[in-house]
This record gives C-alpha cells, structure tokens and sequence, in this order.
C-alpha cells in the first residue's frame, strides 16, 4: 500500500481518491449551505417550523459526508485500508459518545450549558483523523502496493 | 440471519454478551453516580469525576463493537456492523448540528440529556433491521453460520 504525503488522514487507493473528491463535494455544499441559512435567517427573520426547516439544511450534507464514508467502505478493495477506516470511525464515534456523556451528565446534576455549536462535528473528525494518522504512522509495512 | 441463538457464530455471541455487561454497567455507574452526587452533595470539578466515570462503558461499548470486528470471520456481518455504526454516528450528529445551528440562530432551548445517546442506538437498530429485510440471501447467511456455530 502507498501511502503518499497527501493522504496522511487516508489512503491513496482508487476508492479513497473517489471518497476525497465526494468529502471535497459535500464540505463545500456544507459552507454555501451554512452561509446561506446564516443569511436567510438574518434577513428574513424565520420562526417556528421554518426556522427548524432552515436548521435542518446543514446538516444534510454532513450526512452526505458520512455516506460518502460508508460508500468508500463498500467500495475500497484494499483490507487493510478498510481496517485503517473502521477502527477511525470507532474511535471517532467513542470521543463523541464520551464527550456527550460528560457533557449530558454535567448538564443534568449542575446545569451546565451544551457545547458550542459544531464541536460535536470537529470533535469527531479530529479523533477520526488522528486515529487515520497515528494508524498510517505506526503502519510498519508501508510500500507493500 | 435469525435471532437465533443456536445459530449465531461465536463472535456475535460474545459481543452481545459483552454490549449485555456494558449496558448494565452503564446503568449501575449512572445510578451510582446521580446516588454519590446528591448524597455527597458535590459540586465544582469534582463533578468530572462522576461525569468521567459513566462514559467508561460507553468506551466500552466502542471496544466491545471493535473486538467483534476483529473477531467475525463473515465480512459481510462486519460491514453490516459498521454500517449501523454509521448511520447511529449519523443520527447523533445530525441532532448535534441542528441543535447547534438553532442555538446560533438565536434559539433558548436545550436538549434533553441523553437524547443523543438514545437516537444512536435507535437508529443503529433501526439500520440492523432494514438491513435484515434488505438481505435478499438470508438463508446463505444462516447456513455459513450454522457451519461457525457452537
């Protein structure tokens, strides 16, 4: 498996290229999508059903980043870059889970506040990346393609 | 691939085995925790402590998921796992963002606790089911079972 300077969160098989051009996609849809609610509800001031309407939209294409994850796993031939995948996104969705408990927990016995807004999503991808990186480090066979 | 515990393979067994103690210790530390609070009447950083303690079977439940992946030898089970690990990661981080985003649209509201956690599982469970009912070979996979079963 060649594992290029590009791909430090990831590997270059055909597949994971497909897989980056579909994240490239989606996070770009993701901003316009963002910016253009953020716009939409200062300007017009929405309320009630439309206001959740207009919440909804952005995170559709994050979803779609999460599809284009399990589309990659389907579609990635290599075993092992496959494995370098699933164990990223357990240790992605355990950070998550564990930093929502804490913080579900602290809000119901002290009354804490909720996150910020979106460091559930760069909390996940930042374990998600990590656990890709410290993986293709720690990869001993790394020119085996 | 019945819910047939005589025809499970031995990985799945021993994962739902596992996701069973961690379930369970998830409810006895969350008890436990609320219970040594109010009785000890804590209050500033020393509440992580409890907070830490009842994300320890959650990890768990991530490691016992992750030891069934290395241990299952039909690849077509491992990726229906992760599959519903994914759309469970999907629904928490679509409640997470649409909370988010009502909140910097200038929302007052909060979630309920533990609703992320809930809708994870409803919707892993809800993904493990239309995936049953999406297989078009179940007898395949009941008979390679069948010949792993103990």
């Amino acid at each position: 498996m060649t594992i290029s300077g590009m791909a430090v969160c990831g590997m270059s098989t055909p597949a994971s290229k497909r897989y980056q051009r579909r994240v490239i996609v989606t996070t770009t849809v993701y901003v316009v999508v963002l910016l253009g609610a953020m716009f939409l509800v200062r300007h017009t001031h929405p309320h009630g059903w439309l206001l959740y309407g207009i919440a909804v939209l952005p995170a559709l294409p994050l979803l779609g980043t999460l599809g284009a994850l399990g589309v990659y796993l389907q579609e990635e031939k290599d075993e092992y870059a496959r494995l370098v995948t699933m164990r990223s996104l357990l240790a992605g969705t355990a950070t998550l889970l564990a930093v929502l408990v804490v913080n579900d927990f602290l809000r119901t016995i002290s009354g804490a506040g909720a996150l910020p807004p979106f460091w559930d999503w760069v909390i996940f991808f930042l374990s998600y990346g990590l656990a890709q990186a410290v993986q293709t480090m720690r990869n001993p066979v790394r020119d085996d393609a | 691939m019945a819910w047939n515990w005589k025809k499970m393979n031995a990985a799945k067994k021993t994962m739902i085995r596992r996701l069973t103690v961690v379930l369970v210790a998830y409810e006895v530390l969350w008890a436990g925790a609320f219970f040594w609070v109010y009785r000890a009447k804590l209050e500033g950083r020393i509440l992580w402590v409890p907070a830490a303690l009842t994300t320890l079977p959650v990890l768990g439940l991530i490691w016992a998921i992750a030891r069934y992946l290395g241990e299952e030898v039909d690849e077509f089970h491992r990726l229906l796992v992760v599959r519903c690990l994914l759309w469970g990661t999907a629904a928490v981080m679509t409640s997470v963002c649409f909370h988010g985003l009502l909140q910097l649209l200038g929302w007052k509201g909060n979630w309920s606790a533990g609703v992320e956690l809930v809708l994870f599982f409803v919707a892993a469970l809800a993904a493990k089911l239309t995936y049953r009912v999406q297989n078009r070979v179940p007898e395949d996979a009941d008979v390679v079972l069948e010949g792993g079963g103990r």
